[in-house]
């Protein structure tokens, strides 16, 4: 199929005319404005009012998220910064769930301004990876100790739903020693229901899809050709996923192309609408990316709305104190410096050991190549240096995939999610595959430490299941992989 | 022999309640009936490569070991726990299999 035709028979608009409100989509770009603009100078007792609901695990209601986003008091935002990361602790408990990114193919039918892949980029270096070729990325991510990753494609026919699902089984079957990859999340294109299916089949963990701006204008300057020119087929993708049963799906925004309040705004509204129309099941997760430099792409350079380490801390704890119950991703766009800051205030997702080349991990560069990456990493540490600093911070390592193996997935997950439980589950889970990463791939210095912090959770959990966990680490030193709750 | 008079009658009554409802609501009866009858909770899950994905019933808040169990190349069953008795849980098992769709 030629590439325009192909392109022809992606959007079918007749897939989103149920979500929309008399042909609108849910982002009313003027009563956003209005809202951030009505709710300035809140007074301390009222922003106090909304940390104490945020505190009760309620997601917030857009007029609080707008009053949140205008607080200017710097003790109030200390309040805010604490309140997060106590939500984060009793939603999920003090444990950072670790994946890494595999690049799979670079070839892309848009003209995204802010992105290396775009396809007027004539200095992007092209590839689509051979199904030999994942399974050998696939071998090296295994041996580094992951369990999860998350795979990129561009928006092209040759990197289709077909091909996405072939990656993803190649990546299934592959193993190495007691390693293998045991949850696959997808940021792909958005799709019609009838390729989601071809996902759905291959048993995916996530399906992302990010927004980049949730602002109308500017999303059609930045986006002018394309399918993903239009705003609406992406801003319903994960409705469509969730209409063709993929109960996972995950939303973000790329900050730094417009006002970063009005992009928290647009990610609430988003959760908000995914919620009213799937019986509460909104985002597993949040992604929050800044834009980074781009080989040849100066918009990166020129933007107005660069976002500040400090609005970066601040956009991430409203959207914590907003939605708490749902994941929240901090990738290694971002330096290790800003990780360490940011995470406290209630990150549950961080990416380690990241390469975004296409083929990057199997091969013998060690220095980042720009022109065949989407844009420049800021914290390119090995999976045990980041381990090994999280331990230092208290934090447990996760490589538990127990939720999505064992049915406990979209308004399962949601519902103990919601309740402030997960942590039941995820800390003996986490504990458990930290176990494993600590028997079979870690250094000396991360392995003791790491057996500290686990002596450290044990004690953590309640009664009932301790016993068990304490039962199957004995058994993990013995050999068996695998053990969950 | 009265016990087993008296889940055989269980599980008949259960058949009448689910027929003629869909997967989910189905599903959902017997994972309801299971736990006021054992105390268990058991949820059913469509196969999907590695990933089980959620059809009904219902894991509660507590962790505790977990058994899964495949029913079909399709579907598997989740139950936390070892209270119900290995004799009835044979012929549950075989029952629960009987109303899956093909």
């Amino acid at each position: 199929m030629k590439v325009q035709e192909w392109m022809d028979s992606i959007v079918k608009e007749e897939e989103n005319e149920k979500f929309l409100e008399g042909g609108r989509d849910f982002i009313n770009d003027e009563e956003i404005e209005k809202l951030l603009q009505k709710n300035r100078n809140p007074e301390p007792q009222r922003v106090r009012d909304i940390i104490a609901k945020s505190l009760s695990l309620e997601r917030l209601e857009p007029e609080e998220t707008a009053t949140l986003l205008n607080v200017e008091d710097e003790e109030l935002w200390e309040e805010m910064y604490r309140a997060g990361g106590e939500i984060k602790r009793s939603v999920y408990g003090d444990r950072i769930v670790t994946f890494a990114p595999l690049y799979c193919s670079n070839f892309c039918v848009n003209n995204c301004q802010y992105c290396g892949f775009r396809r007027e980029n004539d200095l992007q270096k092209r590839h689509r990876l051979t199904l030999e070729e994942v399974r050998k990325e696939t071998e090296v991510l295994v041996s580094l100790g992951h369990k999860r990753l998350v795979v990129v494609y561009g928006e092209h026919p040759i990197s289709d739903a077909d091909y996405i699902a072939s990656t993803i089984q190649t990546i299934y079957d592959t193993k190495v020693g007691n390693g293998e990859i045991r949850r696959v999340n997808v940021n792909a294109a958005p799709m019609d229901v009838a390729r989601y299916k071809i996902l759905k089949e291959v048993g995916i963990g996530t399906f992302q899809v990010f927004q980049e701006t949730y602002h109308h204008e500017t999303y059609r300057r930045l986006h002018p050709s394309g399918i993903k020119s239009n705003y609406q087929w992406r801003l319903y993708a994960l409705h469509r996923a969730q209409e063709a049963g993929i109960d996972d799906v995950a939303i973000g925004a790329l900050f730094g192309l417009y006002d970063w309040k009005f992009e928290v705004m647009g990610l609430l509204y988003h959760t908000i609408d995914l919620e009213k129309h799937f019986a509460g099941v909104g985002p597993h997760t949040i992604s929050f990316p800044r834009l980074e430099p781009a080989v040849n792409t100066p918009l990166v350079e020129e933007t107005k709305y660069r976002v500040s380490d400090r609005d970066f801390k601040r956009l991430v704890t409203v959207i914590r104190l907003s939605v708490p119950y749902t994941g929240m991703i901090l990738t290694a766009r971002e330096p290790a410096h800003i990780r360490r800051d940011v995470i406290p205030v209630g990150c549950t997702q961080i990416d380690a050991s990241t390469r975004i080349g296409i083929g990057a991990y199997s091969d013998s560069q060690s220095e980042q190549e720009l022109e065949r990456q989407q844009f420049q990493i800021g914290d390119p540490r090995s999976l045990d240096e980041v381990i090994r600093e999280l331990a230092q911070m208290g934090y447990i390592t996760s490589f538990c995939t127990a939720d999505y193996r064992c049915g406990r997935t979209g308004e399962h997950f949601m519902e103990i999610a919601k309740k402030g439980k997960i942590h039941y589950f995820c800390i003996p889970n986490a504990i458990l595959t930290f176990k494993e990463y600590l028997e079979d791939y870690a250094s000396p210095q991360t392995k003791e430490i790491g057996e500290k912090v686990i002596q450290e959770h044990l004690s953590s959990l309640k009664d009932g299941i301790k016993p068990k966990v304490e039962e199957y680490l004995q058994r993990i030193e013995k050999g068996e992989r695998d053990l969950r709750v | 022999m009265k016990e087993t008079y008296e889940f055989e009658k269980w599980i008949k009554q259960i058949e009448e309640k689910v027929q003629g409802l869909y997967r989910e609501e189905k599903l959902g009866v017997i994972a309801e009936e299971i736990y006021s009858r054992y105390g268990v909770r058991v949820w059913f899950s469509e196969i999907l490569g590695k990933r089980w994905s959620h059809i009904a019933g219902w894991g509660g808040y507590d962790p505790t070991p977990i058994h899964q169990i495949l029913l079909s190349p399709r579907y598997g069953v989740t139950i936390g726990g070892d209270e119900i008795p290995e004799a009835e849980r044979e012929a549950l098992l075989s029952f629960i299999k009987k109303e899956l769709p093909n």
